[in-house]
């Protein structure tokens, strides 16, 4: 059940030019909390920006979650500016995060920039059950690069890519694909970040029938069900394509039945 | 510390609400989705999200966008269709101890009528007439902008169901006492107003409207005075009570409705932002009372007009 609350800021310290970690002491949220599952953050108390900001679980800690966000406007701006001490108001957990069979032996996890945050859980959870992680972040560039430390404590084999070649891998998320990992060698396949990368890796998955979750973005206004205003295009169990809610069927759906538009 | 001394309790249409305080149609669900964050059953009444005759999947993806104060959405009335509503979902709404309104959207006159006489079940309080949603084709807004169309909405409404019926109005005319007189000679027991304003956004990276329908309604503290002044001009125009909303987001704001004279409020964006906001509003409004020793709701109706 989620909780509508105020936590408690602990830390919040930038991880480079653009992202930053905060982590929030909120135990309602954190005790129900599971791997993918999101929060609706409340960044400003004067109305400014009105809305609140959904932001992923990186991971749960004692009494708490940790959030790792990139700052792109007025709100992901507002949160960068608070400290430790400062109270929040929180909605959450929310929405449908990752789930896993215990029998899986080895999962690849594909993570783009920000996309990278909910990973932590997840991997840390795979992990925590015994199954083989292997990881993949993306970047734009070197200066990019957050959390690749973090994620190799769970991950046995870790690959970094950078657009730019300044770092790891020449190319996008799905680069090393064509040839340094063979995807036939994971039970499933799980991924966040940018849709082109989504896409590309669903075609992937699909041809080769590799269970694959993806976590998908899309605008929010409540978070919580009841505006409709977030919707996902999906192809349903009888073959229509309906529009379902990111923030509550989602934000993870499987590669198979989610529909991009070209 | 309640004084018991203040009564919230409400007369609309002859139904007796607890409280003033409704939550707005499409902003709450069927008013379940907000169980987890309040007690539902303490608000005055809740309104559904607009019910169409079939299934209707609603606008493709970009259907919101902020603006300062305020919020553009088109979603395009997502509905699964009135024999979904009647099966699906009003069992649950049936455990709710308050008042249920059923909002309804049609693309003729018939179809409102159709949708009036499917819905005129246990467990539905009333009706809320939407003659004014700006994000479908068909339909919708043109009924509400149009006073002779508003009113052959409400009459074939009003024949087709036993229930209380309020007609929302909306705010995208030139002169809105002109369609308020309307539904009132077409036998509406009530008015709702405001629904969203039409308005739009640009996205300057990709240089197209941010919106996926290109236009969407406005809500929000953005739309309050808006809101309120047409409030105040009905008001002065008709005899039947007046549902105020747009832009509330407090118990102040709920009060400047009444004070400009409605007989109850709905919240709507305020849910979306803070889903318990609901419990909050009639806790501030009771205090408001016991600050200025009114005793009864009534008492507070209309009192900004002279
Ligand atoms: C389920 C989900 C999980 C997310 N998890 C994370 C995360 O862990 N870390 C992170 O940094 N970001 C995450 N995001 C994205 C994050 O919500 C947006 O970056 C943030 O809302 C931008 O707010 P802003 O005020 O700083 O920017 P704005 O100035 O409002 O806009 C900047 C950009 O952010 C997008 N955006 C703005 N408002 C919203 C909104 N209400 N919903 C979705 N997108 C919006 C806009 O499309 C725009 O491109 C997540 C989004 C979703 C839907
Ligand atoms: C996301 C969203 C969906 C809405 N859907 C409906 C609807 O289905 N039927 C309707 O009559 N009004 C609908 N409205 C309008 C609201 O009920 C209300 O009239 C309007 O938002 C102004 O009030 P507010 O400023 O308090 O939100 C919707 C508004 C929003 C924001
Ligand atoms: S954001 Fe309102 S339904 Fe998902």
């Amino acid at each position: 059940m989620p909780y509508a609350t105020q936590g408690i800021i602990t830390k919040n310290n930038p991880l480079n030019h653009q992202i930053y970690r905060m982590e929030i002491e909120c135990p309602d949220i954190a005790k129900e909390a599971s791997p993918g599952q999101f929060i609706q953050v409340k960044s400003s108390d004067d109305g400014a920006p009105l809305l609140n900001r959904p932001i992923s679980i990186a991971r749960v800690i004692p009494g708490g979650l940790q959030i790792i966000y990139a700052v792109v406007g007025t709100g992901t701006r507002q949160l960068s500016e608070k400290s430790a001490g400062d109270k929040l108001s929180l909605i959450g957990p929310l929405g449908h995060g990752f789930s896993w069979q215990p029998e899986n032996k080895k999962v690849l996890l594909v993570g783009g920039g920000i996309g990278i945050a909910p990973l932590h859980a997840l991997a840390e959870g795979l992990h925590g059950d015994h199954i083989e992680v292997h990881t993949i972040l993306g970047f734009n560039t070197k200066e990019d690069l957050f959390s690749q430390e973090q994620l190799a404590q769970w991950s046995k084999k870790l690959w970094v890519t950078t657009m730019d070649g300044t770092c790891g891998i020449h190319g996008h998320a799905c680069t090393p694909l064509e040839g340094t990992v063979s995807i036939e060698d994971y039970d499933h396949v799980y991924a966040c970040g940018p849709e082109p990368m989504l896409k590309a890796l669903a075609k992937i998955c699909n041809s080769r029938h590799i269970p694959c979750s993806l976590s998908v973005e899309e605008y929010m206004a409540c978070g919580i069900g009841v505006c409709l205003g977030c919707v996902q295009k999906i192809l349903n169990e009888d073959h229509e394509e309906t529009y379902q809610r990111v923030c509550v069927e989602g934000p993870v759906f499987s590669s198979k039945e989610v529909v991009f538009d070209d | 510390m309640t004084d018991k001394r203040v009564d919230l309790t409400t007369d609309l249409m002859g139904l007796t609400l607890k409280n003033p305080v409704m939550t707005a149609s499409g902003t709450c669900g069927s008013g379940i989705e907000l169980l987890p964050y309040m007690d539902v059953s303490k608000l005055g009444a809740i309104v559904g999200k607009g019910t169409t005759l079939n299934n209707k999947v609603g606008n493709p993806p970009g259907r919101l966008m902020q603006t300062p104060g305020g919020l553009l959405n088109c979603i395009g009335l997502q509905n699964q269709g009135a024999d979904y509503f009647l099966t699906e979902i009003l069992p649950e709404v049936r455990k709710v101890d308050t008042h249920f309104f059923a909002n309804i959207s049609g693309n003729t006159v018939e179809e409102y009528g159709i949708l009036a006489e499917k819905l005129d079940v246990d467990g539905i309080s009333g009706l809320e007439v939407n003659i004014s949603c700006p994000n479908v084709k068909s339909g919708g807004l043109a009924f509400g902008t149009v006073p002779e169309d508003a009113r052959s909405v409400t009459e074939e409404v009003k024949k087709r169901t036993g229930k209380p019926v309020l007609v929302k109005l909306s705010p995208n005319v030139t002169d809105i006492t002109a369609i308020a007189q309307a539904v009132e000679e077409g036998g509406a027991d009530g008015i709702s107003l405001i629904n969203t304003l039409l308005g739009m956004s640009i996205d300057i990276e990709t240089m197209k409207a941010s919106l996926s329908n290109t236009f969407g309604g406005l809500s929000g503290p953005a739309v309050k005075p808006v809101g309120l002044r047409m409030v105040y001009q009905v008001y002065q125009k008709v005899k039947i009570p007046i549902v105020g909303l747009g832009g509330i987001m407090n118990a102040e704001d709920a009060i400047e409705y009444l004070l400009a004279g409605a007989t109850a409020i709905q919240l709507g964006t305020a849910n979306l932002v803070n889903p318990a906001v609901g419990i909050e509003v009639i806790k501030g409004i009771e205090e408001y009372m016991e600050r200025k020793n009114i005793r009864n709701m009534q008492a507070l109706v209309g009192k900004a007009h002279g």
